[in-house]
């Protein structure tokens, strides 16, 4: 929310990541290109989101960064650490209390048989946080009231199905909270919420990042929401990171044709419904798909060059960089109205 | 108000008759549609709004019983129809987009054999004419006559949302309920098909209540909003009203709930608290437990709903 400071050291470093699915079978196995050569670092107390629609690859990234699977390429680095070299088959117990995962459904994400307290002590006995039952308790207790879940004492020994999804959510929250991550990765987490609690718990993970120090990987649908919570903002498409830029920048000076048609179709209460669209909508070709960049077929700026070649990241400033031909050095551009000039250097910009 | 409406909903009451006792999902809820109009009807989960829109439809079926008020169709009471009048009523005067076309189109059937079913349930027509019927109704959503032979999957979800506002439109009818329809598309999609309804709207000349739980959507579409809160109406006006001069405070608050990539940024608090329980709801005023602004009063009255400004009624204490 706040316009933030300068980062520091990076908690997370992605570096061309990426995952294939292979899908058919027998002699027709075909690879399913979820996620390509995704490049970002998530800094200390930063909250990065990935914007998109579904089977854009955002939660792929989300995944694959929790290590639930592993990816077909690339590296993750933990605080300068490569840990896919150092735990190849399997995330140590360090890797996976440092970095927690929300999931969209709170609802499926808590075992209805279990109370809301046995949820919290599994985290922290598994992670050894707890030496006694005494201090288990204390501790279930303090997560509980840290999320706003009072009386802490009467809300442990509830049970899932007697919260409200919002409630769950917390509990989510204060699960993933159990083991001091320094990293949560939030994969939808208030859109199967009601309206009027949404709010209310983008808010609480806004505090815990400035209590805790908390880095965020927010994953949305919602751009809106995008806007409101993260400090940058990362659009996808097709399995692609086609920009990123400073959130605010990248709302005020959309520059990928994506990003403005995205932008533009967010409903507006002051807009008419009549307003056209810069384009159509359609679905990428995930399973082997044709060369160069995924948005060519809708794309109203189309060239010849977006159907040979992926275009490579361009920085634009301010922290903006944009995947699209329109941006390449040498491509005369005017559909691109954008006023800042493209820098001479091309070269892959990581955000 | 406008002269005669279309569809007239009177003091509507539906009660879900459970081992616990009845639990009341729609309170006394009156509104009327203009021919032409579009009505928003917004509201969180278990608020009452698919539950007013089966009522209306008399879909409903034990434990829930419509247990009060009217509902008039054109002059028509739809509540003491028998089954014969009810099937000359349902789908030709009044059709529903349900919600998630994803589950509302039967898998092992063609597209064309979905969309002809109702034709062929209504009208006396054979298969083929029924069959021609569709096409043209495929190509008045914009989609291909030669995906009559398609099945669901090998569809989008836009295109199946699409299917399914064909199949309301299959008889013409004058009224159309939709149920959340865009709720799980993606905001592209979710916007051509808006487009599309409001192109169609405009060409057929029916009326929507459009129910949805995202008042931002319905802004741009509505001509009137009401707006839903444990059952009761907590507040209607002409949509521009609405949210140009929210009265009630969780009209208030819910438009505080939604950020904007337009505009200032600014911090924004939603609504404490959660939405009630409906097997026990709060005595008085059903928000007062959310409401920054609530007094004694509202613990123990209920407010009535009562014209507070020109077209703009609202239930609070504060007016």
């Amino acid at each position: 929310m706040t316009m933030t400071q300068p980062y520091v050291s990076p908690v997370l470093d992605v570096v061309r990541l990426a995952k294939f699915f292979p899908v058919g079978g027998g002699l027709r196995t075909q690879q399913l290109r979820a996620l390509h050569d995704a490049s970002f670092s998530l800094a200390e107390r930063e909250v990065i989101a990935l914007v998109g629609e579904s089977g854009s690859g955002k939660s792929t990234i989300a995944r694959l960064l929790a290590r639930l699977m592993p990816p077909s390429s690339g590296q993750i680095l933990f605080k300068g650490r490569d840990v896919l070299k150092d735990e190849p088959t399997r995330a140590s117990l360090a890797y996976r209390g440092q970095v927690q995962m929300i999931f969209q459904d709170p609802f499926g994400s808590l075992n209805p048989v279990h109370s809301i307290g046995y949820h919290l002590e599994r985290p922290l006995l598994l992670h050894n946080k707890a030496p006694n039952a005494a201090i288990l308790r204390e501790k279930v207790h303090a997560l509980l009231k840290t999320v706003d879940l009072n009386p802490p004492a009467e809300v442990a020994v509830k049970y899932p199905h007697q919260l409200s999804g919002g409630q769950r959510q917390r509990v989510a929250i204060a699960r993933a909270l159990a083991v001091d991550p320094s990293v949560i990765l939030a994969d939808e987490p208030i859109s199967m919420l009601d309206v009027s609690i949404r709010m209310g718990v983008l808010n609480l993970m806004e505090k815990l990042k400035e209590e805790r120090g908390i880095s965020y990987l927010y994953i949305t649908h919602d751009i809106a929401s995008a806007r409101y919570v993260a400090d940058r903002t990362m659009v996808m498409y097709a399995g692609h990171i086609v920009e990123g830029a400073p959130s605010e920048e990248l709302m005020q000076q959309p520059a990928h044709p994506y990003t403005k048609l995205l932008l533009s179709a967010v409903p507006d209460p002051n807009g008419s419904i009549r307003g056209e669209l810069p384009a159509r909508s359609g679905a990428p070709k995930l399973v082997n798909p044709p060369p160069g960049c995924p948005f060519a077929d809708r794309c109203p700026s189309v060239m010849n060059a977006c159907r040979e070649q992926m275009p490579a990241a361009v920085d634009v400033g301010s922290g903006h960089w944009v995947r699209c031909h329109l941006y390449s050095p040498g491509s005369v551009a005017p559909s691109a109205q954008y006023e800042r000039k493209v820098p001479a250097s091309a070269e892959a910009v990581s955000v | 108000m406008a002269p005669s409406p279309i569809l007239s909903v009177q003091d509507l009451r539906v009660e879900f008759m459970t081992p616990a006792g009845p639990v009341c999902a729609v309170d006394n809820v009156s509104f009327d549609i203009a021919p032409g109009e579009v009505l928003g009807l917004a509201g969180e989960s278990g608020s009452g709004k698919s539950t007013v829109a089966q009522a209306i439809m008399r879909l409903l079926r034990p434990p829930a019983v419509i247990t009060g008020g009217h509902v008039y169709f054109a002059g028509q009471d739809v509540l003491s129809m028998n089954e014969e009048q009810l099937r000359a009523f349902r789908w030709r005067k009044v059709a529903l987009v349900f919600q998630s076309a994803m589950n509302a189109l039967n898998p092992v059937l063609t597209i064309g054999d979905q969309i002809a079913d109702p034709i062929i349930a209504h009208d006396r027509v054979t298969p083929a004419q029924a069959m021609e019927r569709a096409a043209d109704l495929l190509k008045l959503v914009n989609i291909d006559p030669t995906r009559l032979t398609s099945y669901p999957h090998q569809l989008s979800g836009g295109m199946r949302q699409r299917v399914v506002i064909a199949i309301a439109m299959a008889l013409k009818p004058p009224f159309l309920i939709m149920d959340e329809p865009t709720t799980a598309l993606d905001v592209v999609v979710q916007r051509e098909i808006l487009q599309q309804i409001a192109e169609l709207k405009e060409r057929l000349g029916f009326s929507i209540l459009f129910i949805t739980h995202d008042l931002s959507l319905i802004a741009e579409f509505s001509t009137r909003i009401a707006i839903l809160y444990a059952g009761k109406l907590a507040e209607t006006a002409r949509a521009k009203d609405l949210f140009s001069d929210p009265k009630h405070p969780y009209t208030q608050g819910l438009l505080g709930s939604f950020p904007s990539v337009r505009g200032p940024r600014r911090r924004l608090q939603g609504i404490p608290g959660t939405p009630p329980d409906m097997r026990n709801p709060p005595s008085g005023c059903r928000f007062h437990p959310r409401c920054p602004q609530a007094f004694a009063t509202c613990q123990t009255e209920q407010p009535a709903l009562r014209e507070i400004a020109p077209e703009h009624r609202g239930a609070c204490h504060l007016y």
